[in-house]
């Protein structure tokens, strides 16, 4: 047993609209008929579902207007959408930053600075003058353009041998 | 004992797209026009796919998410292929949720007594298309629902459930196959 309904508005059956069991087999044809013939009967609505229904739709706070023009909800849809995109970049760079700092090398110690500072000066001070008795550095005279050359073992046994 | 409505109750003569409109405009009322309208495919419909002592609880959940979607609707002349659509959905998460209990149910109903007399036997049959539905896939239960018990065109099953026309007519074949696969280890030949 089944219930005939009235066609959806935005798709009506077309005139002699036929089911589609209507051009099968004949296996498809009992099958469907078995089927139609025997589907449980489906029990009508309580009364009490349809103002049931209307309560609850009264008591929502929701109301389709409120977003049914469209611009409203496209409008908080961007807002929100460059909000996650702001927080986005900020999380990133955060991280980045986080990163960065854990990869870098540890920075000196202002005791560490200081030494290395006066150590600087006190190089640069040498260099300046070098004939000063406590300095640390020893200035190697330049050499010559051309340095004089040297015979070699082989070369001065075999000039002597005659 | 629930009361049940004697009659159809009067139907609003408005479209579905004007009482859309009305409901955008803050006319709750004019919702109970389209619950009058189509609330009898949405039962049908999910009587057959799910289980009938939750059937009330499923068409208000039903028409309570078409509610709430009203505002996003864009095209208000595909009301009737949204609000199906929205029954498949309920309808399916629902057969997901029970898809564990269904086997205990099975044996229990294989348990049953079938007597001689007519309308025992008229019983048993009208038990083994429910129990046949329901030993379909979510998919092949809902494209015999809408195929062959409600008849509706193949063009409108397809935007339902969101898918080619092709897929509904191979649908269709497998799952007439597998129901009368089912009918025949039930003892039913067709």
């Amino acid at each position: 047993m089944t219930h005939s309904l009235p066609p959806p508005d935005d798709s009506p059956p077309p005139p002699g609209h036929q089911p589609r069991s209507a051009g099968n087999n004949h296996d498809d044809l009992a099958l469907v008929s078995f089927l139609k013939s025997h589907a449980p009967p489906v029990p009508d609505a309580p009364v009490e579902l349809e103002a049931q229904l209307m309560t609850a739709i009264h008591q929502e706070h929701f109301t389709p207007a409120a977003v049914a023009p469209g611009s409203q909800r496209r409008l908080w849809i961007g807002w929100r959408n460059i909000a996650f995109i702001g927080v986005g970049i900020a999380v990133v760079g955060i991280v980045l930053g986080q990163v960065q700092r854990w990869l870098s090398p540890p920075g000196l110690s202002t005791a560490q600075l200081a030494a290395l500072e006066s150590f600087m000066v006190g190089s640069w001070d040498d260099v300046l003058d070098p004939n000063d008795p406590f300095s640390e550095w020893d200035v190697v005279p330049a050499p010559s353009r051309f340095p004089p050359l040297q015979p070699t073992p082989s070369s001065f046994s075999t000039d002597s041998e005659p | 004992m629930p009361l049940h409505n004697p009659e159809q109750p009067p139907s609003d003569p408005r479209s579905d797209a004007a009482l859309i409109q009305a409901c955008q405009n803050g006319d709750r009322e004019a919702f109970r026009g389209l619950y009058r309208r189509h609330q009898r495919f949405v039962r049908t419909t999910l009587y057959h796919l799910c289980d009938p002592d939750t059937l009330d609880d499923l068409v208000q959940d039903v028409f309570l998410r078409a509610w709430k979607g009203l505002g996003s609707m864009r095209q208000q002349a595909q009301f009737s292929t949204w609000l199906y659509r929205i029954a498949w959905n309920v309808g399916a998460d629902y057969r997901r949720r029970m898809a564990k209990t269904r086997a205990q149910q099975e044996q229990l109903f294989q348990l049953a007594e079938i007597g001689s007399s007519p309308a025992l036997q008229e019983l048993h049959h009208q038990d083994l298309v429910q129990r046949g539905l329901q030993h379909l896939t979510d998919e092949h239960a809902m494209i015999l629902i809408l195929n062959d018990l409600q008849e509706l065109p193949q063009p409108q099953i397809a935007r339902i459930l969101n898918i080619p026309v092709g897929t509904v007519k191979s649908r269709v074949f497998n799952a007439r196959a597998q129901l009368r696969q089912f009918f025949q280890q039930e003892g039913v030949a067709l």
